[in-house]
């Protein structure tokens, strides 16, 4: 390999490295992907259906 | 790794600019990413100059005469130190090596203060600063002054390195004023820094002060390191003072001088501190007037320097009496010359003796400079003989020779060592003083 192919990869691995943060930065945060990804909780459930049950009765 | 360096200058260069213009964005947008991206543009160029650096060295070393500074400031009979030395025997070097120390001193700023400074903006504006600087001193070494510049043909050999610099000196009296003035223009991007936001608080100017005292000291021992071998090489200061970077490096430290000597003067009347810091600065006061004393009494005796003008025949003696009244003679063994490739070499011995006892022989020299075709490549140079002690030097130095008589001049110099002895003392006495308490170990 030549030394001018040898710069030009070091070149190219060097821009990624320095442009990284700026596109880490356009990530969706955190939280909202963890939204979508999360596994079901039977305890969360249960404690919506019981928020539900209790929203009904006051309705009636 | 020569072309490996060549085109490293020139991604040292984009990354700089990437530098300088993320930061500022990211300063003036508030936005951290782009902050940290230009920092790291910095640290790519810090990685790239290093290998501009080596591909120049090893340009050097091998003797790679197709390079246009290679050829203009090695050859294949210099020595390797001196080779490696040539490297900053001229303003391309000089600019390449000031690049690569600027980048250095600046990265390490930028990480402390984008780790350390409450306010995320003067922050980025230091760094900002520091890439503007870098990219101009990149700018100027690739467009102005290129050491990778080559010649239409190689070359079989190389001129040589200019003699007066062929001193271990050379060695460490550049790369220290380089490193002190990379220090300097880190200060100079801390106090942009606070200076654009307009917001100056005691952790940025204890910043200031180490950086301004680093800095300090690099150049004070650089000019101790150039001031004596400006003593032993008559003809080098005017070299020197010629040479734009040593102007520059005694234009900042003056300026240096005065900031810290302001700022000692104001930080004694206020202020309480540690222990460790009252034990450090009364070291450091202990230090500088020993080292001022010393100078002082040095100075007071220089008006006893004797010079003597001498015309000496072969065979012939001369006497002279010392700067303390001993009696000394000297007699000539004649002068000798030596034809070596590339310089004649005439050497003039004496014979010494004070007060009736024999001294060490005596020798100095003049030498000539010529390529193949005979032609004078280098002025000619001469070099002393110096014989030193706690009490005086004697330095003696051959103006001409020739047909059996010599022209020399004999000076006794008093308590010569004393200056530098003090020099030296002072300097690490001021920098012991100046050098601020650490962030929260006031009492």
């Amino acid at each position: 390999m030549t030394a001018l192919a040898v710069g030009a990869l070091l070149a190219v691995a060097a821009m990624v490295w320095v442009i990284a943060p700026v596109f880490a930065s356009m990530d969706p945060p955190r939280d909202a992907a963890d939204l979508e990804t999360r596994a079901p909780s039977a305890a969360a459930d249960d404690a919506a259906e019981a928020a539900i049950r209790k929203w009904r009765r006051t309705e009636k | 790794m020569v072309q490996l360096g060549e085109f490293s200058l020139w991604i040292a260069l984009l990354m700089a600019a990437w530098c300088a213009t993320l930061t500022m964005q990211g300063a003036v947008m508030r936005r951290a990413a782009l902050t940290a991206s230009g920092a790291r543009g910095l640290y790519a160029a810090l990685f790239f100059l290093l290998l501009a650096s080596l591909g120049l060295a090893i340009a050097f070393v091998t003797d790679d005469f197709s390079l246009r500074y290679v050829a203009l400031h090695s050859g294949k009979n210099v020595e390797l130190l001196y080779k490696l030395c040539a490297f900053w025997s001229d303003t391309a070097g000089e600019l390449l090596l000031a690049s690569f120390l600027v980048a250095l001193m600046g990265s390490v700023t930028s990480r402390v203060v984008l780790r350390a400074d409450t306010d995320r903006r003067r922050a980025a504006w230091t760094v900002a600063v520091i890439g503007l600087i870098l990219a101009g001193l990149i700018a100027g070494t690739a467009f102005g002054a290129n050491p990778f510049m080559h010649l239409p043909r190689a070359q079989g050999d190389g001129r040589g390195l200019d003699p007066m610099l062929r001193n271990t000196a050379m060695f460490a009296q550049i790369p220290l004023m380089l490193l002190g003035a990379a220090g300097a223009a880190a200060a100079c991007a801390l106090a942009a820094g606070g200076a654009i936001r307009q917001s100056f608080d005691g952790a940025l100017f204890l910043r200031l002060r180490s950086a301004a005292t680093e800095s300090w000291g690099f150049l004070s021992a650089s000019g101790l390191i150039a001031a004596h071998w400006a003593y032993v090489s008559p003809g080098l200061r005017a070299i020197l003072l010629k040479n734009p970077a040593v102007v520059a490096s005694m234009a900042a430290w003056t300026i240096l001088s005065l900031f810290l000597v302001g700022v000692e003067l104001a930080h004694t009347m206020r202020a309480p501190q540690s222990e460790a810091d009252v034990m450090r600065r009364r070291a450091g006061r202990v230090l500088a007037g020993v080292g001022v004393a010393l100078c002082v009494a040095a100075a007071a005796v220089h008006s006893r320097t004797k010079n003597y003008d001498v015309q000496l025949g072969d065979g012939e003696q001369y006497s002279a009496t010392d700067a303390w009244g001993h009696d000394w003679s000297f007699t000539s063994q004649g002068a000798s010359r030596l034809e070596r490739p590339g310089d004649d070499v005439i050497s003039l011995g004496l014979i010494a003796s004070r007060d009736g006892v024999r001294q060490p022989f005596i020798s100095t020299e003049s030498r000539q400079y010529y390529t193949g075709g005979g032609l004078d490549v280098f002025p000619a140079q001469t070099v002393p003989a110096v014989r030193s002690s706690v009490s005086q030097d004697l330095l003696i130095i051959l103006s001409d020779a020739g047909e059996g008589r010599a022209v020399l001049r004999i000076s006794f110099i008093p308590l010569v060592e004393l200056d530098w002895a003090g020099g030296v003392l002072l300097a690490l006495g001021a920098v012991l003083l100046f050098w601020p308490p650490k962030i929260g170990s006031v009492a």
